[in-house]
């Protein structure tokens, strides 16, 4: 179980890695208005975030899809800055 | 008995730890592959008893798969379970009306998954 451990740590450590170029993906395709791009971050994130250990990222990422099924272009926009707030938290110390 | 279970996921990691939590049971024999493409090689001679399957890969995404995997002699009868982020009732009913056997959320707990995955298999 320690080696399952491990590898799971290792696994964390580099989903934190990754997320700093979906961070910038997501802001290009925010400012590009691409919302394939920002369904196909948005599933991603939401499958990924809670198996690696930020569940935060995960509900994030399934508001996202949500609003880009069914809500106005702000609820997109806003859902989205909410998704990189939390990817930039998982920079942060502590 | 051993049973063979083939996860297919575009995104490394999730391959990875799929494999890792389906590993924690002695008597599953897992292969994980990156496409749909590659599963529509793999499972037909090496004939799962399950396959998990991503639903939004590039190319040949989930559910064309399945409709693929169904088409098939070989491969339509193998129970076909989808592993993804929408799996609220509704998607979830359009899976089930796809030919799938079932669904599991995204992200999954590494430490029952196996056993979520067995249930599929009668």
């Amino acid at each position: 179980m320690a080696a399952f451990d491990d590898r799971l740590e290792a696994l964390r450590e580099r989903f934190i890695v990754r997320s700093r170029t979906d961070r910038i993906m997501l802001i290009k395709a925010l400012a590009a208005d691409d919302r394939t791009e920002l369904q196909r971050i948005a599933h991603s994130l939401a499958g990924a975030g809670g198996l690696f250990g930020h569940p935060e990222i995960s509900d994030s990422g399934q508001r996202l899809e949500d609003a880009l099924d069914e809500a106005t272009t702000e609820d997109i926009q806003e859902a989205a800055r909410e998704l990189l707030r939390r990817l930039e938290a998982l920079d942060q110390p502590g | 008995m051993t049973l063979r279970f083939l996860y297919v996921d575009d995104e490394p990691d999730i391959r990875e730890i799929a494999e890792m939590a389906l590993g924690l049971d002695p008597d599953l024999e897992v292969r994980t592959c990156a496409s749909g493409e590659e599963a529509l090689t793999v499972a037909p001679e090496w004939k799962p008893h399950l396959i998990l399957l991503d639903m939004m890969m590039p190319k040949l995404d989930g559910p064309t798969t399945l409709a693929k995997l169904r088409e098939r002699p070989e491969t339509a009868a193998i129970p076909v379970v989808f592993v993804t982020a929408r799996a609220q009732n509704r998607e979830v009913q359009g899976l089930i009306d796809l030919g799938a056997d079932g669904v599991i959320a995204k992200p999954f707990d590494p430490m029952t998954f196996a056993t979520t995955a067995r249930n599929f298999v009668s």
